[in-house]
């Protein structure tokens, strides 16, 4: 496929990080400038060397397709939203009268685990330099447990019918709010690169 | 030239080149090049996520082809696309008038 055992190398390298069909485009960029540098210099290594010197190295191009990524930008939205919604359930159940003592302790474990799960996945979206389809999985994963945790608060006082209050009010809209986000997310970071 | 003086500018340069009809990646890259005189030379593999983003932003729309047996995206402008390049164009030209009148440099556009 490619015309020269460097540029082979780059693309294989290219090819761990990035998905196949962006590969795909980047190998035709990459041998069109190979092709390019062969008319001008005559010489397949010198021409390899040059194609490959203007085409950036693989940490260059695959930190670009990250930065560019949908899924790091659900990352960053999802991310900036959870002290937004945390902040209105930390103070509803700081302030509730009583009837958080009704939540049981597994719930309360596994909401503290999911917490933490998708903390680790955000971050790990916003964090990762080199492999975009962990850039992709971690948010997808992220996004995905967000929707479970919303999920489970509304259920959690759906069950327990706590008295109503303004503060109340805030974390479920937060909630609803933040479930419709993480729903939307998660076609477009399924679908497109 | 620096890259960061490109920031906010890249988008209407990229849309620019494809004015004129259909390109591929490298063809983009290389028609800034030209356009500029070589001294807009980026790195070729950053130029893609940049057309991925103007392509999800429907700006510019991909196609797939077969060229000498290698797979080709090749981009051309959406009508949406032709209409930012066009505000891009009048942006770019209030700001360099405002530019030269501040730095107190010549009369902008050159009329020579």
């Amino acid at each position: 496929m490619a015309g020269h055992e460097l540029i082979e190398r780059h693309l294989r390298t290219l090819a761990e990080r990035l998905p196949d069909p962006v590969v795909d485009e980047l190998a035709d960029g990459l041998l069109a400038s190979y092709d390019d540098q062969m008319e001008r210099l005559g010489d397949p290594d010198a021409a390899a060397q040059a194609a490959l010197a203007d085409f950036g190295d693989a940490d260059t191009v695959t930190a670009a397709f990250i930065r560019a990524s949908p899924a790091r930008h659900a990352a960053i939205t999802l991310l900036v939203a959870g002290p937004i919604v945390g902040l209105g359930w930390g103070a509803t159940l700081v302030t509730a009268n009583g009837w958080t003592s009704a939540i049981p302790l597994p719930l309360r474990l596994t909401l503290g685990l999911l917490l933490g799960s998708v903390v680790l996945m955000l971050v790990t979206a916003l964090r990762e330099q080199r492999h975009y389809r962990t850039v992709r999985l971690a948010a997808l994963g992220g996004a995905a447990t967000v929707a479970v945790v919303d999920t489970l608060m509304l259920g959690m006082v759906v069950t327990l019918v706590p008295p109503p209050s303004l503060l109340l009010l805030v974390a479920l809209s937060g909630s609803v709010a933040r479930i419709m986000l993480a729903v939307r997310a998660v076609p477009t970071l399924i679908t497109r690169l | 030239m620096r890259a960061e003086a490109l920031k906010g500018h890249l988008d209407g340069l990229l849309l620019a080149t494809l004015e004129d009809g259909p390109q591929h990646g490298y063809a983009v890259k290389e028609a800034l090049c030209d356009a500029t005189g070589g001294k807009l030379d980026l790195p070729t593999g950053t130029v893609y996520p940049a057309l991925h983003r103007l392509e999800r932003a429907g700006l510019i729309k991909g196609s797939w082809s077969v060229v000498g047996g290698r797979r080709r995206r090749t981009y051309e402008l959406t009508e949406q696309g032709r209409r930012s390049l066009a505000g891009a164009r009048d942006h770019w030209r209030e700001f360099a008038a405002v530019m030269s009148a501040a730095l107190g440099g010549g009369p902008w556009p050159a009329t020579n």
